[in-house]
Order: C-alpha cells, then structure tokens, then sequence
C-alpha cells in the first residue's frame, strides 16, 4: 500500500520532468563524446608524447601559473611528461577497460542468468548459490592477490572487473527469463518446433536485452573507479601506461611542490564518472524505469 | 527461519573455504618458494631436502590439508621482510584500523541521518537540493584523490591538520573524513528515499491528522519505520569501509591492515599478504553473514517464510 501511494505521488511530480527526458542531458553527452573523441584518436590529438618526457621541462605549472612554459597547457609531471596528453591517453585507459571488462562480465554474467532462468531444477540452484558465494567474496583483496601473484596488468583489472560484476548481470537476467519464460510467445515458438537454444537466444535475449543495457551504462562509472582505485594501489595497470589512477598516484608525493600532477587527472575521473553517471540514469528512465532501485 | 540462518551459515563457510583455496593456489602458481629462501649456491641435494622438510615435495590436497589446519590454529606463516610471524603483525595492525573504521562510521551516521530525514520532509528546499548534489558528487569522487585534496588544502595550504601517520587524535581527521565520505553519499540517498515511502503513508497522515507535533510525527512514527533498510545499510557500510581503509590507509600512511598489505605487495612478502586477505575475507564474510541474520529477524517476510 505505502508502495502504491509512493508510486502516484512519485509518477505526479515526474510527469513535468520525463517529458524533458526525451533528449539525454546535453553537457553530460557532450563531455562523454569528447571523452570518446579523445581515446579513440588519441595519438593525432596528443601535443607530446604520453610516455617520454624531456627533463629540462619538470613540474611545469599549468597555464596562468609563473613558470608555465609554452606547448605545456596543463603542466608536466616529475619526468617532463605533459600532462595534457597523459590525460588524453588515460582517456583510452579507462575506456576500454569499461568496455571490454563490462562486456565480458555482462555476455558471461547474462549467460549463467539465461540458463538458470530458463533450465531451472538443479542448474538454477547450482549456478545462483555459486553468484551468491561470488557476492561474498572481497574483489579488491582478490586484486591485491593477483597482483603479487601475476605482475600488475590490464588482463588483472579486466579479471577483477568481470569477478565483481557478474554476479549481478546473472541475478538480473535470470529474474528477467523467469517471467518471460511464463509468456505465451514461449510457449507458442515450443509447438512450432523451435529448440531450446532457439528460444533462448531468439525469444528470450532480445526481452532482456534492453534491462541488461541499462545495467551496463549504470556500470561504466563504476568501473572507471575501479580501474583508477587498482592502478593507484599500483595493482592495476602498471606505470608509464597513463592511466588516470596511476597518475594521481605519480603526484602524491608532489602535493606540496606541485599539487596540478595529481589533482588535474582527478577531476578528469570526477567529472567523468558524474558525466557517465548522469547518462546512465537518463538511459535507464527512459528504457526501464523498474529498475529504479539499482 | 532457522533453516533460511542454516543455509546462510553453510554459504559462508563454504565461501570461506573458497577463499582459502584461492590464496592457496595463487601464490602456489606464483613460484617456487624454494627459489626465493634457498641461497644461488645451494647444491640440488640440500634444495631437494629443504623441500621435503617443508613438505612441498607433497601433492597438492595434502599440501591445502596442512595450510588449512596450521591457519585455524592461528599459525599464517612468518612475515620475510619482518620475520616475524604475520599473526602478530595483524594484531599490532587491527587496532588502527579499527580506530579509523570508528571514526568514518560516527561521521556517516551523525550527517547522513539527519541530513537524510531533513532532505525528505522539506523535499525540493535548499537544502534538499544540496544535499542531493553531494550525494551525486560523493558517489562520483574518487576516494583516494579526495583524501589527495583534502591533504593539499587542510596541510599543505592552511597547515591546520597533520596529513600522514597515526599519533595525535588530529591524525585521524582526515582519513576518517576522506573514508566516511563515500558511504555519507550511499546512507544519505537511502534514508532520503525510505523517509519519502513512510512520510506518504496512510499512518503518518493519521498521526498528522490527530494534530501530533510536527518532530513527534518525524521522529516518532515516521523515521523508527523508515529505519529499517537504513540499519541494514549501515551495517554493510561496514563491509564497504574494510574495502576503502586499503585505499585511505595508502593515501594518509595509516599504520593499519591496508597499509600493511599494499606495502607487502610492494615487497613481496607473499605470507604477509596471504595472512592479511585471508583474515580480511573471514571478517568480510562474517559481516556479511551477521547482516543477512539481522535483516532476516528485522523483516518478517523473511522471518515468517518457510
């Protein structure tokens, strides 16, 4: 009852705003397509190289400080390396960590879902208590582990993304298919003849899709966190890759001489993520507002 | 009920089994510890006897079987950087890590309740929006530049704080402050939304009808029922707070179990972080447990089921 009575007043307020919501919030977009722009041509867009710096040209402040030298907009680290086109490279750091490690956990986490959900019986009970087991296990203490174990790396953060992760896209999924499962559609593709594999990947997937979408952008922030947070323990991706984290770890020691090598990259991540997760929001009310709670 | 506490408590153990077993073969695939202990000059016989003295000439399964038992009596193994045995070292580290954990979990609780229950009754007030700002702001900072940042204006620019190591209760400040922000923005959303659910029922309009004070109907009838998700919350805060102390700990050089685990890392002290993911992943498992058994005899759609 109390749920129903939250929902009208909620639903009343809303209106005025969701009809606003036909267009994705703009600066947020624009922020994120530069961000896109930035990884993908990363090397024609970078002023200077992101890994060889010049010695003669260490800790330059950002412009508009005394001592900024020209070519240097926002400053060079201890090694002479700029940061500007550190930042631009750890554009791509970041994104395709997001992308392929929430695309494998997403594809991996959905399949355990789709199976549980639509097999049921022992599978079901077998798969959700291994997502329930996976739930309760640390992943950063699995990073630190992996990291002493094999040497930092990108396929490290790409494990520690999809170990995390997947739990969820499986719970999703397979709630999802569940109730697809009861409908008559389902039931129609079985008399024609369809196969298991048919009406799961036919029928059922393209339902689920949209959900498990919505999931995805809600994840990117997350991951980009992630991969920073791991990187700057120095368990993620290891230096002189320009990784954001890794750079705001590079000026930690610095803070006093020279604050711009590890605040600069930091806001990079804020507004990122805020961007990011602006968007994610937007995408799931206007794909599936049930998901609301996530 | 009790076969739903049955269950949970079975999952956690074999969850903890499951960790054990994967600290055991990481570091096992990580190299041969012989190679590490044993001098260059070492002759094949000596290293063959070392070995089996060790008992790593054994399989596997026999190999875990050992660990196993030698863990549950209390015995990780000797740290090589400080030769000493990591026990000891976990327990001189916990005390700081706790002193820190304290302090962020005062420091959500005292602004993200109030700051919570005020956003939801003058919803869309200044203050509201403010609040709500931060909460999208909180969630999108990362934890270990705050503390970055924090560092630089509080030490560095206005000298009032010390910004690394543990001595003085001033030490605390800042880590603890850097540590709670993240969870202030999750508690803060959550008590927000669950006081908005109970300010629209139908018994908080009863009691505003019977012409109760505004602050009896708020705290009263509306926020002891709003309470209960938030308690449930604050309760894995203290789950996600053992996470970020690793980061806040690096940050700020505070003397607790994170630190001492990245710096091991560093060294490539394998016992040491051995000891130290395990102890953390049996607390974190066993939190999670406690919570999972509170909310069950909190919510009685779980209690009444079965």
């Amino acid at each position: 009852m109390t749920e129903g009575s939250l929902a009208v007043t909620e639903s009343a307020i809303r209106t005025p705003r969701l009809r606003d919501r036909r267009w994705p919030p703009m600066v947020p977009l624009v922020i994120v397509a530069v961000l896109v722009l930035c990884g993908i041509f990363a090397p024609v867009l970078a002023p200077q190289s992101p890994v060889e710096g010049s010695l003669g040209d260490r800790l330059v402040p950002p412009i508009g400080m005394e001592g900024n030298k020209a070519g240097h907009p926002l400053g060079t680290d201890r090694l002479g390396r700029d940061t500007l086109s550190r930042l631009i490279y750890g554009a791509r750091i970041s994104l395709s960590v997001s992308v392929v490690g929430i695309t494998l956990t997403g594809a991996m986490g959905s399949f355990v879902g789709l199976l549980a959900g639509f097999f049921g019986g022992w599978l079901e009970t077998l798969l959700m208590r291994i997502v329930d087991i996976s739930l309760s296990l640390p992943g950063i203490l699995i990073a630190v582990l992996l990291s002493v174990v094999f040497e930092p790396s990108f396929t490290n953060v790409i494990i520690v993304v999809v170990f995390l992760l997947w739990p969820s896209y499986a719970r999703l999924v397979r709630g999802e298919t569940l109730g697809i499962k009861q409908q008559e559609f389902v039931s129609l593709a079985r008399i024609a003849g369809c196969s298991s594999l048919t009406i799961m990947f036919r029928h059922i997937v393209p339902n689920v899709a949209p959900s498990i979408l919505v999931l995805a952008t809600l994840h990117v922030g997350f991951v980009i966190v992630l991969e920073a947070a791991l990187s700057f323990l120095g368990v993620g991706i290891p230096p002189p890759t320009p990784s954001w984290g890794v750079m705001v770890a590079d000026g930690r020691g610095l803070i006093e001489q020279a604050w711009w090598v590890s605040i600069l990259p930091g806001i990079a991540i804020l507004v990122t993520v805020l961007s990011l997760n602006i968007l994610g929001d937007w995408v799931r009310d206007r794909l599936d507002p049930k998901l609301r709670q996530i | 009920m009790q076969r739903y506490i049955i269950g949970r408590i079975l999952q956690s153990i074999v969850s903890i089994v499951v960790v054990s077993m994967v600290v055991f073969a990481l570091v096992r695939l990580s190299g041969d510890p012989i190679q590490i202990m044993m001098p260059a000059e070492a002759s094949k016989a000596d290293i063959e006897l070392m070995r089996a003295s060790l008992g790593l000439d054994q399989p596997w399964p026999v190999q875990y079987w050992r660990f196993i038992s030698r863990v549950t009596q209390g015995d990780f193994g000797k740290s090589v950087r400080f030769r000493r045995p990591a026990l000891d070292l976990i327990a001189e580290r916990y005390a700081a890590t706790l002193e820190l954990g304290g302090l962020a979990v005062l420091v959500v609780i005292a602004v993200a309740l109030p700051v919570g229950v005020y956003s939801a009754v003058h919803r869309g007030g200044a203050l509201d929006y403010a609040a709500r700002t931060f909460a999208a702001l909180g969630q999108a900072v990362p934890p270990f530049w705050l503390g970055l940042v924090l560092v630089l204006i509080f030490g560095v620019l206005l000298h009032w704080l010390p910004t690394s190591g543990r001595g003085t209760p001033l030490h605390v400040l800042l880590p603890g402050v850097t540590l709670g922000w993240f969870a202030v923005a999750g508690l803060m959303r959550l008590t927000r939304s669950s006081m908005l659910d109970v300010l629209g029922s139908e018994y908080v309009k009863l009691a505003r009808i019977k012409g109760l004070p505004e602050r009896q109907v708020i705290w009263k009838h509306a926020f002891k029922n709003a309470a209960l998700p938030v308690v449930t919350f604050a309760a894995l805060l203290f789950v996600a707070l053992l996470n970020g102390s690793i980061i806040v700990e690096t940050v700020f050089g505070w003397p607790g179990l994170g630190l001492l685990v990245i710096e091991a890392v560093d060294s490539r002290d394998y016992p040491i972080v051995q000891a130290v993911v395990l102890f953390l992943s049996a607390m974190y498992i066993g939190v999670n447990l406690i919570v999972d058994i509170l909310y069950a005899y909190l919510n009685p759609k779980i209690r009444y089921s079965s």
